[in-house]
């Protein structure tokens, strides 16, 4: 009954083993050019994306500004305008238009008269009696 | 000694070496935030500790990648090449099974505790150091060393148990 467990302790001893036989590593030759390479590479980028960090920082912050600007001069405008006292004739004018736009007959559906009502019902008729001959 | 701890996470020289030289070029671009609160090699060993564990989670990410290309066909013929280390063709590929059955163990080890075993298996590093490194405490990191090599047995166990 012993065995599969001693196979399986011995297993896991073998496992752990490869850890403490990983060998102590020298680095390559290159390691120190390449690291050399990539700092340089890293100090130029990091330079230049200050920079453009820099002149696209300003460029936002004018954009935003020129931007608010802009739309608090309109709301003023807006403000200013719907102050202005509304005169007689443009209120008898707008009243007009709206009557105008109620009264039309696009809107007067709701109101059935005598002869549409007796017009839809002879055309009901005539649909069912085509259905059923 | 930098080289070896990445070496020590990764258990691949070439990705070793790529990570000690990402820490010695965060090294170079950190070095005027270094508030010399500790010694500087714990805190270019902290860099290079935080650089292997990102490492091992981008594998991580990258190997459950590489399952679901598997599952559906996609196959990379350079991920199954056996290791080119060792005496012979066939105690290599048994050297690669082990430390890739190792690297499955220790990767689901919590991130302290992982650190603290690998570190605790080099040579250099006493637990105090560890403990500077971690940011804890000797017996915490006694403690932490203790669970993850409990943890280890338990899953090499139940590996081996299972194949």
């Amino acid at each position: 009954m012993k065995r599969p467990d001693e196979h399986i302790e011995a297993e896991i001893r073998r496992t752990l083993q490869v850890l403490d036989d990983l060998p102590n590593l020298k680095a390559s030759p290159l390691f120190r050019v390449h690291l050399m390479q990539r700092i340089e590479t890293s100090h130029q980028s990091a330079s230049g994306y200050g920079t453009f960090r820099q002149t696209e920082g300003f460029r936002m912050k004018f954009a935003v500004a020129a931007i608010l600007l802009v739309i608090n001069i309109s709301s003023a405008l807006l403000f200013f305008n719907s102050q202005e006292p509304l005169s007689l004739t443009d209120a008898g004018e707008a009243i007009e238009q709206l009557s105008d736009d109620y009264s039309g007959e696009e809107l007067a559906y709701y109101v059935e008269t005598d002869d549409t009502a007796s017009n839809r019902q002879a055309g009901d008729q005539a649909v069912q009696e085509n259905v059923n001959p | 000694m930098v080289l070896n701890t990445c070496y020590r996470f990764v258990m691949n020289r070439q990705d070793a070496e790529d990570l000690a030289q990402d820490v010695f070029v965060e090294v170079h671009r950190s070095l005027e935030s270094f508030r010399e609160e500790s010694k500087l090699s714990t805190w270019i060993y902290r860099i290079a500790v935080t650089k292997s564990l990102d490492h091992l989670r981008r594998m991580k990410r990258k190997k459950r990648f590489s399952s679901i290309k598997r599952i559906i066909g996609i196959d990379d013929p350079a991920e199954d090449l056996p290791s080119t280390s060792g005496d012979n063709p066939e105690q290599a590929l048994a050297g690669k099974e082990r430390a890739g059955i190792l690297q499955d163990a220790l990767n689901t080890l919590p991130d302290n505790q992982k650190t603290a075993f690998l570190l605790s298996k080099q040579d250099g590093y006493t637990n105090s150091e560890i403990a500077d490194i971690l940011q804890t405490s000797v017996s915490a990191v006694e403690s932490l060393i203790h669970r993850a090599k409990k943890n280890l047995h338990d899953k090499l166990s139940r590996y081996y148990t299972n194949n």
